[in-house]
């Protein structure tokens, strides 16, 4: 990138960049930073809505850690996170791979429709998948009972049937909208390199760790990092195809700080999960970000 | 490619965490300045524009009636006009405690639905919110059903009347029952379920079902209402878990044992499209149910089974309880501190206090009296139900009525149904026995719900 | 991208007739794994509420009726929410691309004192979980009188870092700095250089950014399902979550409302797919 070089005179001219910037900070500071704040004062509160948080210093990360239902919210967002990265995300890949072939017919028609998920509501989604894993009465089972006699799955019941649900409806949601970005990536690799492994008498497998993955190297790390933020703190899915159950089973976190605050009235607990969560996500993904160096200026 | 980095970024970063605490503390002094808001001179006559919100607009109906019909008698001193507001029941609590934060907008009356109430327990919200009618209902209170107040009842203040006693009766399709060759009068359910196991070598039917879908309360309800039946409790009075008892696990037993053995169906939910196909199909020909069900699950999911359906009073257990329990309810509460608390306290009393009232009251919606007195009233018990061929329903309920369980309602509620609805599906599949089932779903409750504090 | 697809990336798979033939297979499969359950849902919408759940299960609704998209339309405020999603989700989109793209030019085309710690604060906002704000933006907001759609749907949203980053990245790639200072010498402002010179440029990127806008705020759930109390006030997702709740599961009231709501998602979607499509790989891959 090239950049301006900077006169002695434009004074206007130094000051533009930051006007051009400040509405972005204005809301970033009076909607990111300032709830961030106020939420650190309410974790060390005990507060029910209503009437003066109570102060109770760290009482709130104390019960977190003792809280088996908050442990359970946590391995199953990092359930979420794993599926994502190690399903969704190659999935996307493998599907771009598909769709980057030379001479594909009708490539538009299928990018466009694996997009499709993405533009629909998640409650447009949930009722949609209510509708096909009804265990008495929905499609799937149906279709299973038509053609092998045996329909009777508890697709949304079973603990881990239901996990699976949920992480199947992720991965209609997402992989199209993944797909996207690595297909750009596929296409900006330089056949060059693929004419040379080709040369070289590498294989299919050898020509696609030696050359595609390299070549996508940038592109994947954003997907991942992207992937991994979504993940951790997925709320709609889980929320709205199984409400959290059988049980707990399908809960997370994101659900368990919208439920201490929003069902159980405890407002300063649900702080100080979000913090919590906060943190981690916050932590890892600066992590990745450095380590896959993504989001430099230049 | 910008290397220099001048010292005052850092400052401004540090001016810009200052904002962010600051507004912590500002968010702090917003939050104590709130602590009380300062409470309205109240109304004491004349008219009122009334913020009412329900879940169900049938209430809004009643209570408008209920309101010209007062103001006919010409008894009470205010004027009522019904400002309706409806939305989903456990939104009522949302909303009403959202506003109460923004400090305005909130209802002067509202309708809350019995599984929703409980978040208003926890800590003052409903000290805060809500206005006592311990004086309102004073001239009646030996008359009002203490089952019905109980659960609307913290630290010896009633805070909602509730419209309904709902008494659960056990539902059974006659014709069916005469095709298959059923008694339709068998004393207790294990005679029932015998009877059933043997009439399912030939006919695919199921004596009732229990819920094993994704609304956490109901798979909760389907067994505590037999649980109630059978003398056992979700909760003491004090909040503490009750589940842990012989007759917890006496209950569960049978259940698991029906859904096992095929006698008990498993649907998503009692009002939704798996039911209705579980009674239309002809399969699903009984159910323990409120007495509510009839226009709420029967009527709109199988109008054409009009005249095949019946009610009777629930077999019993042979180790113990009544032959009824109670499932829904919903309490109507003014709130506290409003200039028109006193004009909401009024209209319930004029529509929920009176037996002229709870007489129309089961005319016009199907809920149950909460007064005794009423279920004597002779125009009810004569009462010929069309649906259910022609009988005397309010016979069945007069009978058993004085069976009712009391019960109580605790902050937890909606903690224990997450956690006990997991282990009721995992019993019900057989993963668990009943005990372990009911054990661990206790210990889950203790190490979720923080004794240190409410 | 559609037309002039780049050149063989994979030459290996050229000739291959039977890969060939399974690739359009696979492909096909996956086609009927993303269709079918929209397919169905439509279908169902036009059943009998009893017909809804028969089996075996029928695709052609028989007898189809229009009575479920009546009743939803007459029985529920479906136009008053269908008018605050799309309203909302509009005004959001207008200044978002606004901001994103004035934001995007100053950290594509100038130096200045910060920069590099002011892009990555701003970056790093990314990864924030907005499950961390949830509850205090939500008292926040409620506090201050501000719970009403036409503020708290729009103004908290309308400065995404995603959408600065790729602006950002579009007008580093395409906009030479040679007609910036051909702007300068005729004596524009910065501002004016801005408006005139740059945004007329940066069609595709706004497409793009513009779309993406209006499916963020158009399908958000959790925020307005704190937010919002007034029924009459509802966005249509959460008009649908709570009527699917409230009717206890009447999917012949729901369905018609979930096909209503996806029209106009489908709709910009189709129409500007290409710019979304391009627009969004524009960052992540050279980024």
């Amino acid at each position: 990138m090239t950049s301006l070089s900077a006169r002695p005179d434009g004074k206007r001219r130094q000051l533009a960049p930051y006007a051009f910037i400040a509405p972005f900070y204005i809301l970033y500071a009076l909607f990111m930073i300032v709830p961030i704040g106020a939420g650190i004062y309410l974790s060390m509160t005990d507060w029910v809505g209503l009437g003066t948080p109570e102060f109770v210093g760290l009482d709130n990360f104390a019960d977190l850690a003792r809280d088996t239902s908050f442990h359970k919210a946590l391995g199953n967002s990092l359930i979420y996170v794993l599926i994502s990265i190690f399903v969704v995300v190659p999935a996307a890949l493998l599907i771009a791979q598909a769709l980057n072939t030379k001479g594909l017919r009708a490539r538009d028609l299928f990018r466009v429709t694996f997009f499709i998920p993405m533009v629909l509501s998640p409650i447009v989604i949930a009722l949609v998948y209510s509708l096909l894993l009804d265990r008495d009465y929905g499609l799937l089972n149906s279709v299973l009972r038509a053609l092998f006699g045996a329909g009777n799955t508890n697709w949304l019941g079973d603990p881990t049937l239901a996990k699976v649900s949920v992480g199947f409806v992720m991965l209609w949601r997402w992989v199209g909208y993944l797909t996207i970005f690595f297909l750009a990536g596929l296409q900006a690799v330089p056949k060059e390199r693929y004419e040379a492994a080709q040369l070289d008498g590498a294989g299919m497998w050898r020509t696609f760790t030696a050359v595609t993955l390299p070549g996508i190297r940038p592109v994947t790390a954003f997907i991942v990092v992207t992937s991994f933020i979504g993940a951790a703190q997925i709320f709609d899915e889980p929320f709205l195809i199984t409400g959290g159950g059988p049980g707990e089973e399908t809960l997370s976190v994101a659900m368990f700080v919208y439920r201490a605050a929003f069902d159980r009235q405890q407002f300063g607990y649900a702080a100080a999960a979000g913090l919590v969560l906060f943190v981690i996500v916050f932590g890892i993904s600066q992590v990745l970000n450095r380590l896959l160096s993504i989001g430099r200026t230049s | 490619m910008i290397r220099r980095q001048p010292p005052d970024i850092s400052r401004r970063q540090l001016l810009r965490m200052g904002g962010g605490l600051g507004a912590a503390g500002l968010l702090g002094g917003a939050l104590s300045g709130c602590a009380r808001t300062a409470d309205a001179e109240p109304l004491t006559s004349g008219s009122v524009d009334l913020a009412f919100w329900t879940h169900d607009q049938a209430y809004v109906d009643f209570f408008q009636v209920a309101a010209d019909n007062a103001m006919a008698a010409g008894t009470g001193p205010f004027r009522w006009t019904l400002n309706d507001t409806r939305t989903g029941a456990t939104d009522i609590v949302t909303k009403t405690i959202a506003q109460a934060i923004a400090g305005r907008g909130t209802p002067d009356v509202a309708g809350l639905e019995i599984g929703a109430f409980p978040r208003l327990l926890r800590g003052d919200l409903a000290a805060e919110l809500l206005q006592p009618l311990n004086d309102a209902v004073a001239d009646v209170r030996d008359d009002l059903l203490p089952s019905r107040t109980a659960p609307f009842t913290k630290d010896d203040n009633l805070y909602a009347l509730d419209s309904d006693s709902p008494l659960v009766v056990y539902y059974y399709r006659e014709t069916e029952f005469d095709r298959v060759g059923l008694p339709t009068d068998l004393g207790t359910w294990d005679e029932l379920a015998e009877a059933a196991a043997a009439v399912r070598r030939q006919h695919d039917v199921c004596l009732g079902a229990v819920t094993v879908g994704s609304e956490l309360g109901q798979v909760v309800q389907g067994f505590d209402m037999l649980l109630m039946q059978r003398g056992g409790r979700l909760f003491n009075e004090d909040g503490t878990i009750a589940i842990e008892s012989p007759e917890a696990e006496e209950t569960l037993a049978f259940l698991v044992r029906g859904v096992q053995e095929g006698y008990v169906a498993t649907v998503s939910d009692y009002f939704g499209p798996s039911m209705q196909a579980a009674l239309k199909s002809g399969q699903l020909i009984g159910q323990w149910m409120a007495t509510w069900y009839k226009i709420y699950g029967l009527v709109p999911n199988v109008p054409e089974h009009e005249g095949e359906w019946r009610i009777r009073p629930l077999p019993a257990f042979p180790g113990g309880g009544g032959r009824t329990s109670f499932t829904g309810g919903t309490g109507f509460a003014a709130l506290r501190g409003k200039e028109n608390t006193l004009a909401g306290v009024e209209l319930i009393k004029a529509a929920y206090l009176t037996p002229e009232e709870q007489v129309r009251r089961y005319l016009d919606l199907g809920y149950l009296p909460t007064l005794r007195s009423v279920f004597e009233d002779p125009q009810l018990l004569g009462i010929e139900d069309q649906y259910c061929g022609g009988q005397r329903m309010f016979e069945v309920y007069r009978d058993v009525i004085d069976e009712a369980p009391v019960f109580y309602l605790s902050a937890d509620k909606p903690i224990l149904d997450t956690v006990l609805s997991g282990y009721l599906l995992r019993a019900y599949n057989g993963d668990l026995s009943p005990r372990e089932a009911l054990a661990r779903a206790a210990e889950d409750f203790r190490g979720q719900t923080r004794s240190s504090r409410s | 991208m559609t037309a002039a697809t780049p050149p063989a990336n994979r030459p290996r798979r050229q000739g291959s007739i039977p890969g060939r033939i399974a690739l359009y297979a696979t492909l096909s499969v996956l086609l009927l794994v993303f269709i079918a359950p929209m397919i169905w849902a439509v279908s169902g919408s036009f059943k009998l509420r009893g017909d809804i759940f028969e089996y075996p299960p029928k695709l052609i609704p028989s007898p189809a009726t229009l009575d479920n998209f009546r009743n939803l339309l007459d029985g529920e405020p479906f136009w008053n929410w269908f008018f605050i999603s799309v309203t909302t989700a509009l005004i959001a989109t207008a200044i978002a691309v606004f901001v994103c793209a004035l934001a995007g030019f100053a950290f594509a085309k100038y130096r200045f004192a910060g920069k590099r710690l002011l892009f990555s604060v701003m970056f790093s906002s990314l990864s924030v979980p907005f499950a961390v704000i949830l509850v205090p933006l939500f008292v926040l907001i409620v506090k201050s009188g501000l719970s009403n759609p036409w503020f708290a749907l729009i103004v908290p949203w309308v400065a995404p870092a995603f959408g600065i980053f790729m602006m950002q990245q579009y007008i580093i790639q395409s906009i030479p700095d040679e007609i910036l200072e051909a702007a300068r010498i005729d004596g524009a402002t910065e501002f004016g250089i801005f408006l005139r010179v740059v945004l007329p440029l940066l069609r595709p990127p706004l497409g793009a950014l513009a779309v993406w806008q209006f499916l963020q705020s158009y399908n958000h759930f959790l925020w307005p399902l704190v937010l919002i109390s007034e029924t009459d006030n509802y966005t249509v997702p959460l008009g649908l979550n709570i009527l699917f709740k409230a009717e206890n599961r009447s999917f012949d009231l729901v369905l018609p409302g979930a096909v209503l709501a996806s029209v106009p998602t489908i709709l910009v979607f189709l129409l500007l797919r290409k710019q979304l499509l391009e627009g969004l790989s524009t960052g992540a891959v050279k980024g």
